[in-house]
């Protein structure tokens, strides 16, 4: 029993596969405490904060929905986190359909960064401008690994665990993409006077 | 001015901004940073991308409460019935005794078919699925699939693998876009589809027949092609696909 939460007694004589399986309670338990690092795969991916919010919502839907699905013992975010990247990645593709229709490089703009919650204003607002350019480049695997070591600051092996790639990808993806962004933004980006 | 962690910089930086560095370590790099302007440049590049980071991408406070999860039933995963799991495996030996059948008609130099005679794209899928997608070359490492792609086609090519998104390996279809064609086998999830890359410049578009119900789905990443090829209603694989720095 990998959640604690115990079929009926009745359930499990009939079946004792079914008293392995999560149940709803058992999902919401782990889906509450996975969903900040599920949320910021969703955000990463989709190189949209202001979208993550409805992936991680449908990506549960579906999750409960596939709860005979998930392996008894194994790592409840690193399931949901693939839920959440193939919801997410089917949403982008909608979206850049969606895109293809009469948009201007302007309001794409303001939609990729219509819910930030930095302010915006001033060399700083250019430089999350500047960086999220730079961060959409990225190659998704790098971006997503990225996001949760800097953002959710999670360790390497916690980012291999949730992703189901090996620790030193991870690293690796982490590494390319500071490099990457880095050479990125000093050739875009106005020298600064140095403390 | 070059400083005690001037020859791996890089791993100096990435091991400062994890917190992996010793006090006295992190001490020494500081110093290097104040003496190398660099240095400096690139510590304070970092950390001004962390925080935009930070900014972009922190998830919201009240985030927990904005999922709301229905109250469903448990599903209860019940074996299946004894009769059903033979039909099953009976349509399961059916399909593999065609799919093997089909390999045997139309695999290269079949006797009844001229070997001058290349097969259609949709043989060649037909082929691959007969295969149960295993491909005639696997790739173990990023380096062979890179090595492969330029004998292949002259052009080196990698692709991004996530946990659900893998490259398989290569098959047979050189003549199938232009001369050369590389065929890969990707997955992605559950999925498999097959991806052509070929020379933009002069390639000719692969053709399915009228009857196939095989989507194409095309991405130009200059100066390759890529045509993918499955059954699925949209393209899985093609974003993943990259010239690295040296191309």
């Amino acid at each position: 029993m990998v959640m604690g939460q115990a079929a009926s007694p009745g359930e499990g004589e009939e079946n004792a596969s079914v008293a392995e399986l999560l149940t709803r309670d058992g999902f919401a338990q782990e889906f509450s405490g996975a969903s900040r690092t599920l949320w910021c795969v969703a955000a990463a991916v989709l190189r949209d904060r202001s979208r993550a919010d409805d992936v991680v919502q449908e990506a549960a839907i579906v999750g409960l929905r596939k709860l005979d699905e998930y392996t008894p013992g194994g790592s409840f975010v690193a399931w949901m986190s693939q839920i959440v990247r193939f919801v997410a990645l089917n949403e982008g593709r909608k979206e850049q359909r969606r895109r293809t229709h009469g948009m201007d490089p302007e309001t794409l703009a303001s939609m990729t960064m219509s819910e930030s919650t930095h302010s915006g204003g001033g060399a700083e607002g250019e430089l999350d401008v500047q960086v999220q350019e730079a961060i959409d480049e990225l190659p998704e695997a790098a971006r997503v690994c990225l996001v949760l070591r800097t953002v959710r600051e999670m360790s390497y092996a916690d980012i291999a665990v949730s992703l189901g790639i090996p620790e030193g990808t991870a690293m690796s993806h982490v590494y390319r993409a500071r490099k990457a962004l880095r050479e990125k933004l000093q050739n875009s980006l106005p020298d600064r006077d140095m403390e | 001015m070059a400083n005690e962690f001037a020859d791996n910089q890089e791993q100096a930086l990435n091991r400062y901004f994890d917190g992996q560095m010793t006090p006295e370590e992190r001490a020494a790099f500081e110093e290097a940073a104040r003496n190398d302007t660099d240095l400096a440049r690139q510590i304070e590049m970092q950390g001004r991308v962390d925080d935009s980071l930070r900014s972009m991408f922190a998830p919201p406070d009240d985030l927990e409460s904005r999922f709301v999860l229905p109250e469903t039933p448990v599903i209860a995963h019940l074996p299946r019935t004894p009769s059903r799991m033979w039909v099953r495996l009976a349509l399961a030996a059916v399909l593999a005794l065609s799919a093997v059948g089909a390999w045997f008609t139309y695999r290269p130099g079949s006797s009844t078919r001229s070997p001058y005679e290349p097969l259609s794209l949709t043989e060649v899928f037909s082929v691959v699925e007969a295969k149960n997608w295993h491909p005639s070359t696997v790739c173990t490492s990023d380096e062979a699939f890179r090595s492969f792609a330029h004998k292949q086609i002259g052009r080196e090519v990698l692709v991004v693998q996530t946990c659900t998104l893998s490259a398989l390996g290569w098959e047979y279809g050189q003549w199938l876009l232009s001369e050369p064609t590389a065929v890969v086998l990707m997955r992605d999830g559950d999925e498999h589809v097959m991806v052509l890359m070929g020379e933009l410049k002069g390639h000719n578009p692969p053709e399915i027949d009228a009857t196939s119900d095989l989507r194409v789905y095309r991405r130009d990443l200059a100066p390759i092609v890529l045509y993918e090829i499955s059954r699925l209603d949209e393209p899985h694989t093609l974003d993943a696909f990259y010239l690295p720095e040296s191309e």
